[in-house]
């Protein structure tokens, strides 16, 4: 079984956008035509549009899947993508964006390379958990994109990182 | 290992099963063996749907025929398909076939209302085929078409097709040489869109004669939703736009006929225009 590396990780402020429902609606695959590519290529022209105003600091990119009272019933998540922001930046932030706050946590860290990445890692990530001495104190997890993932047409030559809050178990 | 394909068949085999109870879609991909997250992109990818609104689509569904075939309280009837108040089962109920469950008691089925069957192993295969395209909304001019009519059903297995071809060359035979594109009509008399008629012909100007045993049939102008399939997958096809392309655009098919032309040689290679009626609501 695949093992992660747990380290502790200081408060992290996002700056970014979000959706909430089934982001698979209208089409699946890992492609931009479904709502998680929608809400990226809608990140993305917001931030070239405003390269100037140095809203966050990236790369990295942040991928915040957050469960929900709805996620098991109906399958809808809270989907946000951002960037880290700088906090004396915040109450000027254009209407646009939205600031999500991770909390100081312990995070276990997958790392998955090329084909593993459009896998189903998910079930890896429980599987670990439901055998570990840890659980997840908070319901999201993140994806954590930096210079080592290439694009999606670049798959194979591609890392990712996969950050889940843990704590031990009492 | 299983296909994805077959996971999902799977699972709407469980969903079948589970109409009547309390299940979460997180329970239907457990029961996948996927993650919650892994099953749903699977299940939009596969059906074109997502697992609740598939979920809620055929317990409306089921809930339709006992509407239909007993005389059972609307408020049992819901709660039965796990609608915790009849006002949230009628709402839903309203938004799925346009009209309220007490229209829809013994004899008063109205004519726009179908109800949505569970998605078959073909069904998921046509959409997985590499040349799937998805319908498109045309306009069409009317058209008067000149030919012969028989009755069909899909149900009667090769039978059905053994007539269309006999058709097909009585046809071919009343046009003595002339070169003519032919269209089917198919005009169906069930809800399931299973059995009706099927008219043979092709498309003539008003005022040319027309000499017996051929008759005209007027195909009415307007939008039609129109899709493009191997000739074999017919069924498939007409089955997405009905219980899949329908729900996601909107539109409602208007009549229960469907326009088809063929073309192609071999028949690996026939392909089958099919258009049906529709209007946007």
């Amino acid at each position: 079984m695949i093992q992660p590396v747990v380290c502790e990780k200081k408060q992290i402020i996002l700056v970014g956008m979000s959706f909430y429902g089934d982001p698979f609606d209208s089409r699946a695959g890992w492609d931009d035509e479904n709502e998680i590519g929608h809400l990226w290529v809608r990140f993305n022209k917001f931030l070239y549009a405003h390269k100037k105003e140095k809203i966050a600091a990236y790369p990295p990119f942040y991928e915040v899947h957050i469960y929900t009272d709805e996620t098991d019933e109906k399958g809808k998540f809270e989907i946000f993508v951002g960037a880290e922001a700088d906090p004396a930046q915040i109450e000027k932030l254009p209407i646009e964006l939205c600031v999500k706050v991770l909390p100081e946590t312990q995070y276990a860290i997958f790392t998955f390379k090329g084909e593993e990445i459009t896998s189903d890692w998910e079930k890896l990530l429980h599987d670990w958990l439901t055998t570990s001495e840890y659980e997840s104190p908070y319901s999201y997890n993140f994806q954590y994109y930096d210079e080592r993932f290439k694009g999606m047409d670049r798959i194979a030559e591609s890392v990712l990182d996969v950050y889940v809050p843990v704590a031990k178990t009492a | 290992m299983r296909t994805q394909i077959e996971v999902i068949h799977r699972a709407i085999e469980f969903i079948e099963s589970q109409l009547q109870f309390r299940i979460t879609v997180a329970q239907i991909a457990e029961h996948s063996g996927y993650s919650l997250f892994y099953f749903i992109r699977t299940f939009n990818k596969v059906t074109h749907q997502t697992p609740y609104d598939y979920l809620i689509t055929r317990r409306l569904s089921e809930a339709l025929r006992e509407l239909l075939e007993t005389d059972r309280r609307i408020t049992d009837i819901a709660m039965d398909f796990c609608f915790d108040t009849p006002e949230s089962f009628s709402r839903a109920f309203k938004r799925l076939f346009g009209v309220l469950p007490s229209s829809c008691r013994k004899g008063k089925l109205p004519e726009s209302v179908f109800s949505f069957p569970p998605k078959t192993m073909p069904d998921l295969q046509f959409i997985d085929r590499s040349d799937f395209i998805p319908p498109e909304i045309v306009e069409c001019e009317g058209r008067a078409i000149c030919g012969l009519s028989t009755e069909f059903d899909t149900d009667d297995g090769a039978g059905y097709l053994d007539q269309e071809e006999r058709t097909q060359k009585q046809v071919a035979a009343c046009l003595k040489g002339r070169k003519v594109k032919i269209l089917a009509v198919r005009s169906y008399s069930d809800k399931r869109w299973q059995h009706g008629y099927l008219f043979k012909g092709f498309i003539v100007e008003k005022e040319e004669e027309i000499i017996p045993p051929l008759s005209v049939q007027q195909i009415p102008s307007g939008q039609y939703a129109k899709m493009v399939c191997v000739a074999s997958d017919r069924q498939a096809a007409l089955n997405y736009i009905l219980y899949t392309w329908l729900l996601k655009t909107g539109y409602k098919s208007q009549h229960r006929f469907l326009v088809e032309e063929t073309r192609g040689g071999t028949d690996s290679n026939i392909f089958s225009s099919i258009r049906i009626p529709v209007v946007f609501l």
